[in-house]
């Protein structure tokens, strides 16, 4: 209300001559005036509407002035409202004293002269005007208080502190202080954000470092195993079982072996077809026929079409950022197999292309944990169980290749390889889980350029051959490109620890 | 200026306290004149009732309807009803609303005798 004219005046009388006249009175003062024939509905009106001033007859049947005056006061919607009683001053002086006794702001007799029910109309609306202001003042207050309660706290973001931007646009000195309050809360959110990606960043990094490790051990451990005698399928179903053996108990004795539900059984499944069936069968078909070192390439493309899953799905952020650093470790894996492919036989070109299916195989197992996963299972349990419906999958395989290995041949080192293998497998899917939890599927995904070039180092390292210039660059390259991928960031809101507290 | 039922210089205070339109005048003096007759009615049914609250509440409107049209002696009668029922219960409620509605038929009489454009 800018100007006291356009107030708008509720008039409330059970006469309706009498009701007509003040309202005529009221407009000829030009304010506008709605009218109620009895205190419920006076109230009712009240409550919906925004009125400036109330003009209460005392005396009315079923609720009378003095409850309409009661109830009003008690409502804190509706206490602010300035209420003045129309009265004879015949006989009623007790009744007046009583409605001002109640809150009521003034009072005007029913033979009122329009010159002083004006005066008190004007004095009633600037109490009104004032004390809008001054609600207005304290609400600016209370907000300003409970954004500083908020960062007090440490639960903040850029939106959580959104009632800000509205005072920081005015001018005034509640105005400027909520601009610098917002500025500074901003720049405290930016550096905590910049501080947490930074730890996560560092966070996955030793993950992928760690995955990269144990995976890059599978090729070694299986090749010692070969040498025992072993079959790929038959040492596929031990590993699975002595993995699945492993993870459930340790699952059992941290009391964290979940009860499935119908999606959980179906996302096991296909974890565990994924992997148990699909990958063993396409990487022993394609090992056969295409050189080491290409599929090594090959594979390494998973980063890349999980980059295109993610992107496509918009489960992750996709930036030119984030291609160019999968590009730059991509990049990095081909300078450190330049000196492999140096005189090593392609193999025929349909294998090649064929090959292309191993990196979908293994982008698709990343993005189907990282979106499908349930995240309130345990991760060593959900790896467990992911073993245990991969026995299912790798039993028949195994028999109907005959390349089944009989328990009592275990007996021997094989029994130690494939308890090794199956403690690096264990390791590896169990901190994979951890790393797509914390970094995302985009960042995880590089676990293909990690692997690869732990391959590399292991096969050096056992071959007994120093590190030799390329390979230091492929390293360089492949963390300059975990750099630029970065993490997913985080969805949770960001605690961060302030003491502002005396 | 005044008649002997209806005082004209109350009417042209009433005039006055909305804006000085006659229309707006008229208006009120004929909503006095269709419902005086049946707040006589609805007090002769509170009386019979012995509702001495809801009558005092109705000649309390009529008093005040009556002295803003200039009918005094019409409203003298409804603020002596509406004080003995304050006090408690009339005295003779029958005689003094009979009072009432004969006062209440001459000012309604008087009032159709006024030019108000001129009050």
């Amino acid at each position: 209300m800018s100007d006291s004219r356009s107030a708008d005046i509720l008039i409330v009388d059970d006469n309706r001559l009498n009701r007509k006249k003040l309202k005529f009175a009221v407009e000829t003062l030009g304010y506008s005036a709605q009218l109620a024939e009895d205190g419920a509905e006076a109230l009712t009106m009240m409550e919906s509407g925004a009125f400036d001033v109330v003009l209460l007859d005392l005396l009315m049947p079923k609720m009378d002035g003095f409850e309409v005056l009661s109830r009003a006061k008690d409502a804190p919607d509706l206490r602010d409202i300035p209420v003045i009683v129309i009265s004879d001053l015949e006989g009623e002086t007790e009744s007046v004293s009583r409605a001002i006794q109640l809150g009521a702001e003034d009072f005007l007799p029913k033979g009122f002269d329009p010159i002083i029910l004006d005066a008190r109309l004007v004095a009633s609306l600037r109490k009104k005007q004032f004390r809008d202001r001054e609600l207005q003042y304290f609400r600016r207050v209370n907000t300003l208080t409970d954004a500083a309660a908020q960062i007090e706290i440490g639960e903040f973001d850029e939106t959580s502190l959104g009632a800000l931007e509205t005072e920081a646009q005015i001018g005034d000195p509640i105005g400027r202080l909520a601009l610098v309050f917002r500025g500074m809360a901003k720049e405290i959110h930016a550096r905590e954000v910049r501080l947490l990606e930074r730890i996560r960043l560092l966070q996955g990094s030793l993950l992928l470092a760690f995955v990269a490790a144990t995976a890059g051990l599978t090729p070694s451990l299986s090749r010692m195993a070969s040498g025992l005698g072993s079959t790929p399928l038959g040492m596929a179903v031990w590993v699975d079982v002595v993995s699945a053996l492993v993870c459930l108990s340790v699952a059992i004795a941290r009391a964290k072996l979940p009860r499935l539900t119908r999606a959980d059984i179906a996302f096991f499944v296909a974890w565990a077809f994924l992997v148990g069936i699909v990958q063993h069968v396409t990487v022993f078909l394609f090992a056969a026929h295409v050189e080491a070192t290409y599929l090594t390439m090959i594979m390494a493309l998973e980063s890349l079409l999980v980059f295109c899953f993610a992107a496509m799905t918009r489960t992750e952020r996709a930036s030119a950022k984030r291609i160019v650093g999968l590009l730059v470790g991509f990049a990095g894996i081909g300078v450190g197999l330049v000196s492999r492919l140096e005189g090593s036989g392609a193999a025929a070109d349909l294998w090649l292309i064929g090959a292309l299916i191993l990196p979908v195989v293994f982008a698709v197992e990343t993005i189907t944990i990282a979106s499908k996963r349930p995240t309130h299972i345990d991760p060593i349990a959900a790896v467990g169980i992911m073993f245990a419906f991969s026995i299912a999958f790798a039993v028949p395989l195994a028999l109907l290749n005959g390349q089944w290995i009989p328990a009592g041949q275990l007996a021997s080192p094989l029994g130690l390889v494939i308890l090794l293998l199956a403690l690096a497998s264990i390791s590896a899917n169990v901190a994979f889980v951890y790393l797509l939890d914390l970094a995302g599927a985009v960042f995880s995904s590089q676990a293909a350029y990690a692997t690869a070039l732990a391959g590399i180092i292991w096969g050096m390292l056992l071959l007994g051959e120093r590190l030799g210039l390329l390979a230091w660059v492929a390293i360089a390259l492949v963390l300059l490109g975990m750099y630029l991928v970065e993490t997913k960031g985080s969805d949770k809101p960001i605690k961060i620890r302030r003491q502002y507290r005396g | 200026m005044s008649s002997e039922t209806i005082d004209t210089a109350a009417l042209a205070k009433l005039k006055d306290m909305i804006g000085g339109d006659t229309e707006d005048l008229a208006e009120l003096v004929d909503d006095f004149v269709s419902s005086f007759p049946q707040q006589v009615t609805l007090m002769r049914s509170q009386s019979t009732d012995q509702d001495w609250s809801a009558l005092r509440i109705t000649s309390h409107s009529c008093k005040s309807n009556a002295r803003d049209l200039g009918a005094h002696a019409l409203s003298e009668l409804c603020a002596r009803l509406e004080l003995q029922c304050k006090n408690g219960a009339p005295t003779d409620p029958d005689a003094q609303l009979s009072n009432i509605e004969n006062a209440s038929t001459a000012a309604i009489a008087a009032l159709g005798q006024l030019d108000l454009a001129n009050v």
